[in-house]
């Protein structure tokens, strides 16, 4: 699919394989990151909107990526996938710009969705 | 000193600290025993409800502990095995297993999210010890 890119940061090698496959099988280019500056690094070349993160990365956190990532990229869709919830952190989470939290294991069907809908928002409001 | 429960005529349970030391005369021999009595009833109550706190807390960063782990195969597991169930055919001789393989990851998902939402100190009998009754132990 013509610009159908989705970044994906995950520190764990094998969930981010697993993610790579599941978008890429849908039919997105799926770009991969371990950790926060290596997103930041391939957001300075790629056009993404659509992005799956983990909160708990080495180095800077999902949660400050969130931040950095809002500031020059307000219409991206990111969202938050963490083996670990609670509301404090759900509430960190809206503050920094969040779109929406999924809790491990997520199910694959409903990242599709989550990837689906993200994109159709995106192209909405790109024809404002 | 000694510590000592005793049972009041009123079958209340007070925890007694008993100190006694004995008087001595001028050539060294024991003449008297001075022995007193303190209640601290109210002080072994604070003490247990500090440790119960404890033991709680250890309980909650354990849970989000072991919850956070698990989370991270179960997560690599769950999407494999949908993958593979929307690869094969259902009457394949391995679908159902395969389906298996998810449906397990998910009560194990459930599992540890019913850990994640523990609140309180609840357990359970098992075998000659107890655990953690997460059921009862989540709000």
């Amino acid at each position: 699919m013509p610009d159908r890119h989705i970044l994906v940061v995950d520190d764990e090698l094998a969930i981010l394989k697993a993610l790579e496959k599941v978008f890429s099988r849908a039919g997105y280019r799926a770009y991969s990151a371990e950790t926060a500056e290596e997103a930041l690094g391939i957001l300075e070349k790629e056009n993404i909107n659509v992005m799956f993160l983990d909160l708990n990365l080495p180095g800077m956190n999902g949660v400050e990526l969130c931040r950095k990532i809002r500031k020059d990229r307000p219409i991206a869709v990111i969202h938050a996938i963490t083996g670990y919830a609670s509301l404090f952190e759900l509430t960190d989470c809206r503050e920094a710009g969040f779109d929406d939290y999924f809790t491990k294991p997520a199910d694959m069907e409903m990242l599709l969705t989550a990837a689906q809908n993200a994109f159709e928002k995106v192209d909405r409001w790109k024809k404002r | 000193m000694n510590t000592i429960e005793y049972e009041g005529s009123d079958e209340k349970i007070i925890n007694l600290e008993v100190f006694a030391y004995p008087m001595l005369n001028d050539s060294g021999n024991p003449v008297a025993i001075v022995e007193y009595v303190r209640d601290i009833t109210q002080r072994k109550k604070a003490e247990e409800i500090i440790q119960d706190r404890s033991k709680f807390q250890g309980v909650l960063e354990m849970a989000g502990a072991v919850s956070h782990e698990l989370n991270q195969p179960m997560q690599v597991v769950s999407i494999i095995s949908e993958m593979l169930m929307a690869d094969f055919k259902q009457d394949h001789s391995n679908y159902e297993n395969i389906k298996t393989i998810k449906e397990q990851t998910m009560r194990m998902g459930t599992i540890t999210e019913k850990l994640m939402r523990v609140t309180r100190y609840e357990t359970k009998d098992y075998l000659k010890g107890k655990i953690i009754d997460i059921d009862r132990a989540v709000e």
